[in-house]
């Protein structure tokens, strides 16, 4: 059965289109045809850049935070208790410094957990149940 | 892996085999072992952290291999940590647009129109900034002026005030993430208004996250004006929760006439 209703925006230039195409009859298609075009269109390969450059970008900052914190843990914990002491008293002054680096390498991890995330986020909806 | 996403990978690794240089100069030179090195973070309400040492200093006490590094990383960490406030602006509009990328697309949709449309914008959210300021000072009042009943209650005053502070921190949190998204979007709207220059329209097919970037670097740096600054920050803020108002009201307008 073919259906001869024509959808009511269609653009009069559309028109014939929308008749030649609606003549065609409907086919069952073969069975595997949609997974293997959608496996073609999502092209999951693209993913895999996303979670290797990730993992090469985290690896640096993930190491020099965790060295940061075994070396120089003590500085770490002092900071803290000055915190909690500062904000109990009516001092009016504080000294603050980071180091650059340490900056510099939390960026770097939340670049590549950016990407990583991305890479999360975007993967299941590539997903289609078989049938 | 296709060519492009090869050279992506390839870039990614070039960066962290440069980055990794840097954060391993800058472990050497601040090993625990290093005389006079400067702490890695430093917090004191009476004294200033000890000075930095010179960068000759640092390089006759680091390995050779090292020693020419020593002056760019000096160079790029002292930036890194200028510019920790933009580059967490940028974090933030980039993990908004990755994580809550359907949510700033319908807020950049509903922002977009003539300068009527994005007055109505600017001025809905202005409405929304002095409806939650005076909402939230009543609630203060309403609160503080009930205290006086708790006084005698199981809680007492102590646990009600930090039960409310609670409270208002949260609020805060949602709102914080209202704003967010609608700042990833209001910078997407600069960047496409800077993109609508006569003599960058040969640009115009730059991804759309780094045109939002580019946005957001501009505010960053109408920020850093003084005094003009405030009112700027005032107004994108406006903005970016005006949007995501007039996106939800868009959205429930279209929901209620779709029934």
């Amino acid at each position: 059965m073919i259906d001869q209703r024509e959808p009511s925006d269609l653009e009069p230039a559309e028109r014939p289109i929308q008749r030649l195409l609606a003549t065609i009859p409907p086919a069952a298609l073969p069975l595997g045809f949609r997974d293997d075009v959608m496996r073609r269109v999502s092209a999951r390969t693209t993913l895999a850049w996303e979670w290797i450059a990730a993992a090469v970008l985290a690896v640096p900052s993930l190491a020099f935070l965790i060295f940061q914190l075994v070396d120089r843990g003590d500085e770490v914990g002092t900071a803290i208790n000055n915190i909690v002491a500062a904000a109990a008293s009516d001092s009016s002054d504080a000294f603050f410094f980071v180091d650059g680096s340490v900056v510099l390498s939390l960026v770097i991890l939340g670049i590549a957990s950016l990407i990583a995330a991305h890479a999360a986020v975007v993967a299941p909806s590539h997903r289609t149940p078989l049938r | 892996m296709k060519q492009r996403d090869a050279i992506l990978v390839l870039s990614a690794v070039v960066l962290a085999t440069f980055v990794s240089a840097i954060l391993l100069a800058a472990s050497v030179t601040n090993a625990s072992g290093a005389a006079g090195r400067r702490p890695g973070i430093f917090f004191d309400p009476r004294n200033p952290p000890p000075p930095a040492r010179t960068i000759g200093d640092v390089q006759r006490s680091v390995p050779e291999a090292l020693a020419p590094i020593v002056p760019l990383q000096r160079g790029l960490t002292d930036t890194a940590r200028d510019a920790a406030g933009y580059l967490l602006i940028l974090l933030g509009t980039s993990a908004a647009l990755v994580l809550a990328h359907e949510q700033v697309v319908s807020t950049y949709r509903a922002s977009l129109g003539g300068w009527r449309a994005q007055l109505r914008v600017l001025a809905t959210g202005l409405a929304v900034i002095g409806v939650g300021a005076s909402a939230a000072a009543l609630a203060w009042i309403v609160f503080l002026g009930s205290l006086s009943s708790v006084r005698g209650g199981p809680l007492g005053v102590p646990a009600a005030l930090q039960v409310a502070i609670g409270a208002f921190s949260v609020a805060l949190v949602i709102a914080g993430i209202a704003a967010v998204v609608g700042f990833a979007a209001a910078a997407w709207r600069l960047g496409d208004a800077l993109f609508t220059v006569a003599w960058l329209r040969r640009f115009a097919g730059v991804p759309a996250p780094l045109i939002a970037l580019l946005g957001a670097t501009l505010i960053y740096i109408a920020w850093q004006i003084p005094f003009a600054g405030g009112v700027a920050v005032l107004a994108v803020l406006a903005y970016a929760l005006g949007a995501v108002v007039t996106a939800r009201l868009v959205g429930s307008a279209h929901a209620v006439t779709s029934q």
